[in-house]
């Protein structure tokens, strides 16, 4: 097994920003990388971990999209427009702060709508920005399938964010 | 064509990307950090990482009766260089020769060594063709061999399992490798060939007098013995180069040994598991390479040696074990088996090139091997689909080394 410390040092950060940024929310953030950390460190006692990065991010946003998602069936009981626009982008204006604010708290909404292996393959590439082939060798998947799922997501994203933007109260 | 929708689409669907991706990120949460790493350094305190010979150890009993026909091979590796040659002429340790030849039964400690660190401890006995071999870690079994019944009973002490394993169906040549099992029988014919006296010193007190058979051969041994009686003393094996060294001492000769030692009848409330040992086959060889490919999530490992096997494979067929009915798992052991045996046993029979291959490479050959009875070669592809009838000659160039078998 890898140098626990040294992994949580040097990974640590990359997992936060990936669980941070799906769920907007620090308290939800912060269970969320713990659970994540936890998760690789049973996994790292079982079989060799190469990519470690990769790794992390993949369980984040895995995890982040399934909490996006108990979110989503919550909010549809009781919607609070807070939940998902909550944090500010780091545009300099405040009306682009805004906006940028409220296009991500829609996106957050969009991507717990899609079918899961849609939304992780999406968020690897989109918000991870990893490659087709590490996103791949994560999920078990050929690169020709990334790419499948990663059209058929977008598609629905689009479907999803143009319908939001005509009908806020959804 | 420029299609100004999608295009306009395309972009919410990027823009929403690129705000989600602005999101100022605070510092990760301390706590949560320190938790984690607190949680691993308290689980540490208790589970060190195994290592290789804990992960043999701590093998369930299912998967050490695999394994069990591994160590049979390991039992008649340690005793096949016994066969190492030499001249005929006569020697002059004549007493050295009747000590042995007129020896009923015979009982050694044999010390194995790999890069001068202590490998395995053997106390091994024999009586006629009979013999029996209690090895320490990392197999820590005894392995009782009766040659003539074509029979070797493996057991397990601490998981309570004796493995009964049959020979009798294996191909001639094949069981004549493991007939090297019969040390005592070797080591009788072994003092029948030439050694080059090297001269005396004292061991433990006694004056010993020192030969060397197969100097510069592939495997070189100096046999030093008692000066007045020609008892043996110390046996030292050189392999490998120098890197595998096998010290044999404490010999009685003509001492008292019981049936029971040697009995095939396993102790009692131990779990008898009954292999038949066949010759192995092409599907036994995929199949194995399968399991190994798989392992390792679609590449072939680096070489087949036993202890990349383990290191890839224990975790993997230990869960199998879980998972499979009976009859299923005692196929799967005997399949991983005889693959593994054939391996152990002939590895002038085979050659690999798997190092680095992704499975459904159906181009590039990655293992061949000619089995037992034939005189072509089978060659097995990236994609595990095989090729029949290929003559010596036409066989893949194989790695420029091969990996030293694990001892």
């Amino acid at each position: 097994m890898a140098d626990w410390p040294t992994v949580v040092s040097r990974h640590g950060q990359a997992a936060w920003q990936t669980a941070y940024r799906l769920l907007g929310d620090p308290d939800e953030a912060a269970d969320c990388l713990q659970e994540v950390l936890l998760e690789a460190l049973e996994i790292s006692r079982r079989q060799r971990v190469r990519h470690w990065s990769a790794l992390l991010r993949h369980l984040c946003t895995y995890r982040a999209i399934d909490r996006l998602r108990r979110r989503l069936r919550r909010a549809e009981d009781h919607w609070d427009p807070a939940e998902w626009t909550g944090v500010p982008c780091n545009d300099p204006g405040p009306v682009e702060q805004a906006e940028a604010a409220e296009l991500s708290g829609r996106l957050r909404r969009a991507i717990a709508q899609l079918p899961p292996q849609q939304a992780t393959v999406f968020c690897l590439r989109c918000i991870e920005e990893l490659s087709y082939r590490d996103i791949a060798r994560q999920l078990g998947l050929r690169t020709s399938n990334v790419g499948v799922l990663l059209h058929r997501a977008r598609a629905r994203l689009r479907e999803l964010l143009s319908s939001a933007k005509e009908s806020p109260a959804v | 064509m420029y299609d100004r929708k999608t295009n306009r689409e395309t972009d919410v669907v990027d823009r929403a990307a690129q705000a989600l991706r602005a999101t100022p990120v605070p510092e990760p949460p301390r706590h949560v950090l320190e938790a984690v790493l607190a949680a691993e350094s308290s689980e540490a305190a208790k589970r060190r990482p195994r290592t290789l010979k804990q992960r043999i150890i701590e093998m369930r009993p299912s998967i050490k009766a695999g394994a069990a026909v591994v160590v049979l091979a390991v039992a008649v590796g340690l005793w096949a260089f016994l066969t190492v040659g030499g001249g005929g002429a006569t020697i002059t340790w004549a007493d050295v020769q009747r000590e042995i030849r007129e020896a009923r039964t015979l009982t050694f400690t044999a010390t194995m060594e790999q890069n001068g660190v202590p490998a395995m401890v053997v106390r091994g006995m024999a009586k006629g063709t009979v013999s029996r071999q209690e090895m320490s870690k990392p197999y820590e079994m005894i392995v009782i061999m009766d040659i003539a019944k074509k029979k070797v009973l493996s057991i397990e002490t601490k998981e309570k399992t004796a493995v009964l394993t049959s020979i009798s169906q294996l191909p001639e040549a094949a069981r004549k490798r493991l007939e090297e099992g019969d040390y005592f029988g070797h080591l009788k014919k072994l003092i029948e060939k030439a050694g080059v006296e090297i001269g005396e010193k004292t061991i433990d007190g006694r004056q010993a007098k020192g030969y060397r058979v197969g100097k510069g051969g592939r495997i070189e041994m100096t046999l030093w013995a008692d000066a007045k009686t020609g008892h043996p003393i110390v046996m030292e094996f050189l392999q490998y180069g120098g890197r595998v060294k096998t010290v044999i001492k404490d010999f009685e000769l003509d001492k008292k040994l019981d049936d029971s030692l040697f009995s095939f009848q396993p102790p009692e409330g131990f779990e008898l598991i009954k292999l038949d040992l066949k010759s192995a086959r092409t599907e036994d060889m995929t199949a194995f390479l399968r399991l190994w490919v798989d392992a390792r999530k679609g590449t072939f490992p680096d070489t087949l040696s036993e202890v990349e096997w383990i290191k890839d494979c224990v975790d993997a067929v230990d869960k199998l074990s879980k998972e499979l009915p009976k009859e299923q798992l005692q196929e799967l052991l005997e399949t991983l088996g005889r693959a593994r045996l054939f391996l152990q046993l002939h590895p002038d029979r085979y050659g690999y090139a798997g190092k680095g291959v992704k499975m459904g490479d159906a181009k590039t050959p990655v293992f061949w091997f000619c089995p037992d009875g034939e005189t072509t070669y089978i060659v097995v592809y990236g994609d595990l689909s095989t090729k029949a009838g290929v003559p010596a000659k036409d066989l893949p160039k194989p790695p420029a080394t091969k990996p030293a078998p694990a001892s």
